[in-house]
């Protein structure tokens, strides 16, 4: 066949199909010739999602329809699409680069759609704002649309939007298995399609020391530790509760990892991924970040820096000592390998976000770690150290005056040591892209009064605070202390699903809202959304998507805009009130037990280990856990179908919830009757905490959509149901000995 | 050469229809459901997914028995979201000789860990006869699975979406299906040979359950046995008329019974004390979505409304109170939950409740909940959730052996089979435990199969058979 005839052919095949439309007839997409790739992915997407919507033909063209055509949108803007500046130039707004512009009129005489933003990227929101105004909802793991086709309706539609927040940021990674560190580069790839989808515009990997993402070597030592998650090894064969989902495996891994033995191999998994996650982000027109804290190092580093300190999880992490001070050679000269092992291995990254972390050992270059600030930024004219931390130890209770004060002092050695090592140009170079900007992360809320002076060149601030956004919303008057340029400058890290409530389903969606709104008066960048855990996030984020478009919408309507579109308007009233019954429950562990649920060693037979009966609280957090569960269940009776797999997600996850909290309540109970000496009853409540902890895996393992989930039961069968297994065996030896 | 001829001879007489002989297992648990094994070969003790596998064959999800008869060995699984395949394999090497798809459109919601390949089929060495959710009944020939006759079954309705899993069986040429639902509960009687339908006789007074028919044949009359709500009915094989009722049961029947010399033994554990009779507590809180404390037709599916119709004794178009409970059951049987192990004596006519209850344990520790009772000698075994065994005297209800845990956590759904001086018990975790058969319950052994398991194994020819979700294992004592 030559090329006329394949033309020919091709243009039969066009002609069929167009004659071959259905029902609502045919909807020419328009995008410009030499638009931008985004804007061409766009129309792809608009155009996939209009044939789910629609009982219609949907049409990618270049060119408007030479025939009238019922139903035409124009995609793009009047820079980039020559059919929208000639005809729509006059009513096109002005927006900046994240605006998004909607709008039904007319082209030659025939209804037409304009959908457009201010850069590629924003029509691409634009596009999915769309989707969103037909009906689409958009959740981490995929898509919702309507049950049923509907007719195409483009008219009536006038939307102009303009972000409140231009840094809306989705960290990803981190070191735990039920979090997305469990994921292979497919499901990031999921996730970050979704994200672009409800107008994230940043992905930050989050990396720590010990992890395979980047190789180096300092003064002889190679970095050698290369591990996902803290070193654990999560056994899922043998007698493994909810074991199915690992389909016979011997060990959960991330799939991207399965085979992968030796540390170069683990290291090359690791940088295959993270790679593939950067360019993914790309794709979609979001920036990619990396953070990492540039004075924390895997412990084989210990050797070259005298006197470090080894601290975190399992002693995985060693950091700076009584020996090293601010301007250290070694640990100057170390960091900078560090750093520039990521650049190298990472060279397309946009950011780089440099943490500071909590090192309250690392406090006695205090008074040299001022100087040389002051010396660099003026500050002792505002203020001088001693006021500094004296202030620290008012604001504090009194048994951790110590520590808070040592925080700060660590904390102003970490930034006068990161001044230090920024004034070698060389450090943030990137091959064939420049500097690589940064983002400091972590300055303390004591300082914040500081950071006009100590951001000079107004690099971009993530503050951290507190890890749960209900500590945060407890006390926003702190930012009130950051003043307006530095908030310009600034993200807040928003925890969504805090990992000290552990696997627990949990909301903070009221205090989000009331973070959001001091931010927004304050006009802050924007936010980083931390999860380091993975469970009831599509409501979340979906609320965090829309309010970071509107400034008046709350979460009830956020709530009411979502399940009347995924589960039906019938179910609203019952999953408002499931978040409300779940907020209530996270508030309740939270004024508890603030690490209640920490996924590490011994999370769960530690209540079997401590004395006295199961606390009050826990029966009051079980009774609002059952208050979801019956609100959830309610609605899963009245969902629509296309929400009901969704529902019963989040119903699994419930059970989990009540059998976790009565495992423990039996546990405490066992412990109680050992005290007491009755080892029958002991044995006896063991054995129904295993029941209920078994049925917990079993509920979650009945509704798993990704590997994080399969790490949440990995997890509690590695530090719940395991060594719960162990221990029944030894108390049924003490009882056969006794016998 | 000689080698092939030989294999094809068997092949031939493997292929020839025959009876069923007494080492097969043709329906859910074996013969007439006792979960008792004929056969004298011996069986294996120690096994696992990989350990003393004669072989294995990849079928799809399903919680569905094997069935075996005539050197086949019979299943059913999903093989995709939408269709269900019965799969016969040959017991020597586990070919598979042929495979019947059926397409499931649209079938009606359930809930896990029910399958759409839950119900066991049923043979007599010539048919095997399967239910299949949109399709109803069917028979095809075991030799080439090709069908031989369809009987369109009206759908269950599950007010809770628990979804089918009922199981025929086959008796003196005639195939008798149970189906237990919430709205129009029945007992069907077909034709083996033809397909027609012979009888069906409602059972209307009786909620969803999952009990199969058990033949119980006491002083030469061959009664048609059936659990449901509150009562156990005998009923003439032959019209469908019922013979006696024993109306002492629970709420629901998740179990079936087991005969043994005339006697019927069963085992029921329900959610619920006798006063938590009806459905009226969970109908309020799950199905009453604003909490106003009554029902409207809205909160329920459109399959119910007549029910609510029936319920709705002032016409204000709302159930409150008692009137949640005279719309979903019976006035007349409104039985509760409870535990309890029964021996009802066979043959009787009427209500037999009092003159045929030879004993019965109320708010019983021993009562099994999923898996149905194994009679065996003069014991009735039962294990239930938690891997908690008892022993009971099957003479007296009298403990031989108190409930103790078999060192396995987790659900039962599998009921208890026994072989060889063996009781193979199935963790819906995947392992099995063996026991040896006795009162004391000696443990043998603790296997892994390595995946979920809810199917009750077949025995047949010393050959286990275990269906975990996903693939069906063929174990022998040893592999060469």
């Amino acid at each position: 066949m030559n090329m006329k005839q394949f033309a020919a052919a091709l243009c039969l095949i066009v002609v069929l199909s167009v004659s071959s439309s259905r029902g609502s007839g045919r909807i020419n997409i328009v995008v410009g010739t030499e638009a931008p790739r985004l804007e061409k992915f766009a129309a792809q997407e608009m155009a996939a999602q209009f044939r789910r919507l629609f009982d219609a033909k949907v049409v990618v063209s270049e060119s408007p329809a030479k025939q009238p055509v019922k139903h035409q949108v124009l995609l793009g803007s009047p820079a980039t699409n020559p059919h929208i500046k000639t005809h729509f130039a006059h009513e096109w707004p002005e927006l900046t680069d994240q605006g998004i512009f909607i709008r039904s009129t007319r082209t030659v005489g025939q209804p037409a759609l304009l959908v457009g933003g201010g850069s590629p990227v924003a029509t691409l929101w634009a596009a999915y704002e769309l989707g969103h105004r037909f009906g689409v909802r958009y959740m981490l793991h995929g898509d919702i649309f309507p049950a049923e086709p509907v007719p195409v309706r483009l008219e009536g539609l006038n939307v102009t939007m303009e972000p409140q927040f231009r840094a809306r940021a989705w960290e990803t990674i981190g070191d735990f298995a039920c979090g997305s560190a469990a994921w292979g580069l497919e499901e990031h790839k999921r996730a970050i399609g979704q994200l672009a989808k409800l107008k994230f515009n940043r992905v930050v990997l989050s990396f720590s020391p010990w992890q395979p993402f980047v190789h180096y070597t300092f003064r002889g030592v190679p970095k050698s530790l290369a591990q996902l998650w803290h070193g654990a090894i999560f056994r899922v064969d043998g007698d493994t509760a909810g074991r199915r989902v690992f389909k016979g495996a011997a060990e959960f891994r991330n799939p991207d990892f399965l085979g992968q033995e030796s540390y170069g191999e683990i290291t090359a998994a690791a940088t295959k991924l993270a790679s593939g996650i950067i360019d993914a982000a790309h794709e979609l027109g979001m920036t990619a970040a990396l953070s990492i804290a540039p004075l924390e190092f895997p412990p084989e580093f210990k050797q070259v820096l005298l006197d470090a300190r080894l601290h975190g999880q399992e002693e995985l992490i060693v950091g700076p000592g009584t020996q090293q001070s601010p301007t250290d050679p070694v640990l100057l000269q170390l960091t900078k390998t560090k750093i520039r092992a990521y650049l190298t291995t990472y060279p397309n990254i946009d950011v780089i976000y440099l943490a500071l972390p909590e090192l309250p050992d690392w406090f006695e270059h205090d008074d040299l770690a001022w100087n040389l600030l002051d010396a660099q930024f003026g500050i002792g004219k505002q203020t001088d150290l001693q006021k500094l931390l004296a202030a620290a130890n008012r604001h504090t209770v009194s048994n951790g005056r110590k520590r808070r004060q040592r925080v700060l002092q660590g904390n102003i050695t970490s930034l006068a040591f990161l001044q230090t090592l920024l004034t070698d140009p060389n450090v943030l170079q990137r091959a064939n892209h420049g500097p690589v900007p940064i983002v400091v992360a972590g300055i303390d809320p004591a300082l914040f009064f500081l950071l006009d002076q100590i951001n000079p060149e107004n690099a971009e601030l993530l503050h951290g605070i507190d890890r749960s956004a209900r500590g945060l919303a407890a006390d926003t008057a702190i930012f009130d202390r950051i003043p307006p340029a530095s908030a310009k400058n600034s993200s807040l890290m928003l925890t969504l699903h805090d990992e000290d409530i552990g696997p627990l389903p949990q909301c903070a969606l009221g205090h989000l809202h009331k973070l959001l709104d001091k931010l927004r008066r304050q006009k802050w960048s924007g936010f980083v959304t931390t999860y380091p855990l993975l469970g009831d996030s599509a409501p979340v984020l979906h609320y965090l998507a829309r309010a970071s478009f509107d400034a008046e919408i709350t979460p009830e309507q956020s709530l009411d805009d979502f399940f009347t579109a995924v589960c039906g308007a019938g179910t609203v009233a019952s999953m408002t009130e499931f978040y409300n019954m779940l907020e209530r429950a996270t508030n309740i562990i939270y004024e508890n037990d603030p690490i209640f649920a920490l996924p590490v060693p011994g999370v769960v037979m530690k209540h079997y280990n401590e004395k006295g009966l199961p606390p009050e609280w826990w029966k009051q957090t079980l009774a609002r856990y059952g208050d979801a569960y019956n609100e959830i269940g309610r609605a899963l009776h009245r969902s629509d179908p296309q929400g009901r797999l969704y529902l019963t997600y989040t119903l699994k996850r419930m059970i989990f919830a009540s059998t976790y909290f009565r495992t423990l309540q039996a546990l405490r109970l066992a412990s109680h009757a050992n005290q007491d000496g009755d080892s029958e009853t002991e044995v006896e409540q063991f054995q129904t905490a295993l029941d209920l902890i078994h049925d917990g895996l079993r509920a979650l393992a009945e509704q798993t959509r990704c590997h994080s989930d399969l790490g949440t039961i990995a997890i509690l069968n590695a530090y719940g149901y395991h060594p719960m297994l162990r221990k029944l065996d030894e108390l049924h030896a003490a009882e056969d000995n006794l016998d | 050469m000689i080698f092939l001829l030989g294999i094809s001879l068997v092949g031939l007489l493997r292929a020839w229809p025959a009876r069923l002989s007494a080492d097969d297992w043709p329906q859910f648990r074996g013969p007439n459901c006792s979960g008792i094994s004929q056969s004298s070969k011996s069986l294996p003790t120690q096994f696992s997914f990989e350990e003393n596998v004669a072989w294995s064959a990849e079928l799809g999800d399903g919680i569905s028995s094997p069935v075996v008869a005539n050197g086949r060995v019979f299943s059913t699984a999903m093989v995709s979201s939408d269709q269900l395949a019965v799969i016969c394999h040959d017991v020597d090497h586990g070919t598979e000789l042929w495979k019947h798809e059926v397409q499931i459109d649209d079938p009606p919601p359930l809930t896990q860990p029910n399958s759409y390949a839950s119900s066991t089929p049923a043979t007599d060495g010539k048919h095997l006869y399967v239910y299949v959710i949109t399709r109803g009944l069917i028979a095809l020939d075991i030799l080439n699975g090709e069908q031989i006759w369809q009987l369109p079954v009206e759908q269950p309705c599950f007010i809770f979406n628990w979804g089918a899993a009922a199981s025929p069986i086959v008796f003196e040429g005639m195939v008798y299906f149970n189906q237990d639902d919430d709205l129009n509960s029945f007992l069907l009687c077909v034709d083996a040979k033809t397909g027609e339908l012979r009888w069906r006789t409602d059972r209307p007074e009786i909620l969803a359950g999952y009990a199969v028919p058990v033949i119980c044949e006491f002083e030469g009359r061959k009664d048609l046995v059936v659990a449901g709500s509150g009562k156990l009915k005998g009923y003439d094989p032959r019209t469908g008329q019922e013979l006696w009722t024993c109306n002492s049961l629970l709420r629901n029947s998740l179990t079936t019974p087991v005969v043994q010399h005339g006697m019927i033994y069963l085992s029921q554990t329900i959610l619920g004390g006798e006063s938590d009779n009806v459905y009226s507590k969970p109908l309020l809180q799950w199905k009453d979505t604003d909490q106003d404390g009554r029902l409207t037709k809205q909160e329920i599916p459109e399959s119910f409304w007549e029910r609510f119709d029936r319920g709705d004794a002032n016409g204000d178009g709302f159930l409150i109170g008692g009137e949640i409970d005279e719309a979903f059951q019976s006035p007349g049987n409104m039985v509760g939950g409870g535990t309890i192990v029964q021996a009802i004596q066979g043959g009787g006519t009427g209500d037999v409740t009092k003159t045929h209850m030879v004993w019965k344990l109320d708010k019983t520790r021993a009562a099994s909940d999923y898996s149905s009772p194994l009679a065996i000698d003069d014991r009735l075994f039962l294990i239930k959730r938690g891997g908690i065994t008892s022993v009971l005297d099957k003479a007296t209800g009298e403990t031989i052996r108190k409930p103790r845990r078999i060192g396995n956590i987790g659900y039962y759904y599998a009921s208890p089979v026994v072989g060889d001086g063996k009781i193979y018990v199935v963790g819906e975790n995947g392992f099995v435990i063996v026991l040896a058969n006795g009162p004391q319950l000696n443990f043998l052994a603790k296997n892994d199969m390595g995946d979920t398991c809810i199917a009750t194994p077949a025995i047949a020819d010393g050959r286990l058979y275990i269906r975990t979700r996903s693939k069906l294992f063929c174990l022998t004592e040893s592999v060469e």
